[in-house]
């Protein structure tokens, strides 16, 4: 039993059991409403927009968590403002928005001559150096997120599934389309200290994916993406604690498993009917 | 319909990411036409790393104008050309190279630039330390070792007189008065270390970068945080924690970072290990001017003075 216990004994494993558990089951139940929505590009164009805070922070000599959430609350501050307008869907206004702010990154990036090294780190994720801010966020991320849904999830599921019925029956779809866009990105913050920029996207959309093989029920779905996530964090550490795969890549590894393993068995449900 | 956005915004993305190199490419192209051009008697000398540029430019001295590519931003690992380095080196007479896998990214660059330039690989004739690394014939920094510097300098004047017969003398007796300095500085270095007893020598760095500065001056690689002789890789969970229980094992005191922008990594296995993050190092590349390591000399005697403090005051 000791290979389960030993690596809980390491305080930077534990901060980085702590990033991954809140990561895993905050992308897991968000990412259900975000595929449900049709917005699976949402996750990728959140990581590149967040590449702009990222290097501001590294020009200013910044924490890059701050940098990341400082150009997340500048993208959902602008989309509102332009999804104020109507003709504007939030779609649309994302569609336009993340793409600058991420030209605007890779441009910085190109002027500056110091484009070093660490800052390319940040970008693929660094679990294992997981700072005090960096759990704070992930704390007020989770207690976001539970909000929300608590408070919000009925309608954020009818959105997600019938938006016209959603706008006849008077809800504010456009208020509700900014607030999942909020949180996702909140979550994209965190991941991209956990898994990085280029595997955000697997993990915001991996396991629902493996949880709509399962299950068509929402709040199952929501609840299997939230444990499967988590389940991936988990035992992603593990492997790295015994292996020489990095934190961040052995996650998203799990999580490409977990899927693999629902596939085999929604087939073997489908044979057995 | 979710293809429709998600196809859009690809494109949206790699359109704007194409401007934005366009337009660094036409800054940089107007940055390099504003620097004086080399007088023609002169030989252009283009040079990857830092070390190399002072290398040249202590050979060289007025016989040569010295253009570097790598400055004291720029990971040679991770670096990645511009337009003006391709510019540069189509004038280029010599193309001064570090070798042994460190600046391969010089191969494209040529092959782009279509350089007639005469090629010196800095490393010839330097036995590599072995690493196991994936790629790599040999620990490819090899310049922490002086008596590697003064071969450097020995190949480099040679490349010199060959592109440039007339300056042979003037190449062959530079080269012979820096490998003076570099003989002295050898000497501070041991005497720097002199005071610490062995078993406190023990050295924690980023990257494995110090292998010959290891070997040079009787330290100990405890281990390196970052698992590999390059900077672009990220440690495993088994990896940090042997790397724990080496620190504690041994007793070290410091780890030394390399760049002091994101060191949370060092902090956690600090913290966790007990014992202190450290003043970075000059690992790859050289200081600012104006800093204590603005020279490869003051950049390496920096280094020792750096590792002796956090040794000795323990
Ligand atoms: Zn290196």
């Amino acid at each position: 039993m000791e290979w389960l216990t030993d690596p809980w004994t390491s305080e930077i494993m534990r901060r980085a059991f702590a990033e991954a558990i809140v990561m895993g089951a905050a992308a897991g139940a968000l990412g259900c409403f975000v595929l449900l929505r049709g917005l699976a590009f949402l996750g990728e164009s959140v990581a590149h927009t967040l590449i702009l805070g990222v290097v501001v922070a590294f020009l200013l000599g910044g924490p890059v968590a701050l940098g990341a959430v400082g150009a997340a609350a500048a993208t959902v501050g602008l989309s509102s403002l332009l999804a104020a307008d109507r003709r504007f869907s939030v779609d649309v206004s994302m569609g336009v928005l993340l793409p600058s702010f991420f030209g605007l990154g890779v441009t910085l990036i190109a002027l500056t001559d110091g484009y070093r090294a660490r800052l390319e780190d940040t970008l693929f994720g660094a679990i294992l150096g997981v700072t005090d801010l960096d759990l704070g966020l992930a704390a007020f991320v989770a207690l976001a997120a539970a909000a929300t849904l608590l408070l919000a999830g009925k309608e954020l599921a009818l959105v997600a599934f019938d938006r016209p019925m959603a706008r006849a029956m008077g809800y504010r779809v456009g208020l509700l389309d900014l607030l999942l866009f909020a949180l996702v990105t909140l979550v994209a913050v965190v991941a991209l200290r956990a898994v990085g920029n280029v595997l955000l996207t697997a993990m915001l959309l991996g396991p629902a994916l493996s949880a709509r093989l399962l299950t068509r029920t929402l709040w199952p779905m929501v609840a299997l993406a939230g444990g499967l996530g988590t389940l991936a964090g988990v035992l992603g550490l593990y492997w790295s604690y015994s292996s020489a795969v990095g934190g961040g890549p052995a996650i998203v590894l799990v999580v490409a498993m977990l899927f693999a393993l629902a596939a085999g068995g929604r087939a073997a449900i489908t044979l057995v009917r | 319909m979710s293809l429709i956005p998600s196809a859009l915004a690809r494109v949206l993305v790699l359109g704007v990411a194409a401007l934005a190199l366009v337009a660094c490419g036409d800054d940089d192209e107007a940055g390099s036409a504003a620097t004086p051009s080399a007088s023609p008697e002169r030989v252009s000398v283009v040079a990857t790393t830092m070390q190399l540029q002072d290398f040249a430019r202590q050979v060289g001295g007025d016989r040569v104008e010295v253009t570097g590519i790598l400055g004291p931003d720029n990971e040679p690992h991770e670096y990645e050309p511009t337009p003006s380095d391709a510019e540069a080196l189509a004038d280029a007479d010599v193309v001064l190279e570090n070798g042994a896998n460190l600046d391969e990214w010089l191969d494209d660059l040529l092959a782009n630039a279509g350089s007639k330039a005469k090629r010196v690989t800095a490393v010839d004739g330097i036995e590599l330390l072995p690493t196991e690394e994936e790629g790599f014939p040999g620990d490819p920094h090899v310049w922490h070792d002086p008596d590697n510097a003064k071969r450097m300098v020995d190949n480099i004047a040679t490349g010199l007189s060959a592109a440039n017969s007339e300056g042979r003398t003037t190449f062959v007796r530079n080269a012979t008065a820096y490998k003076a300095k570099l003989d002295g500085m050898a000497k501070q270095i041991r005497a720097t270390f002199a005071p610490i007893p062995a078993d406190r020598r023990n050295l924690i760095t980023t990257h494995d970068a110090f292998g010959y500065f290891v070997r040079a001056s009787d330290l100990n690689q405890v281990g390196t945080v970052l698992p590999s002789v390059s900077t672009d890789s990220e440690p495993s969970g088994r990896q940090v924690r042997e790397l724990v229980e080496a620190i504690r094992a041994q007793d070290v005191k410091a780890i030394f970072t390399e760049e002091a922008v994101d060191a949370s990594l060092e902090k956690q296995i600090a913290d966790e290990a007990g014992a202190e993050v450290s003043t970075s190092l000059y690992a790859d590349v050289l200081g600012e001017p104006g800093s204590e390591g603005e020279t490869y000399i003051d950049a390496e005697l920096a280094n020792a003075k750096a590792m002796a403090a956090a040794w000795a005051g323990s």
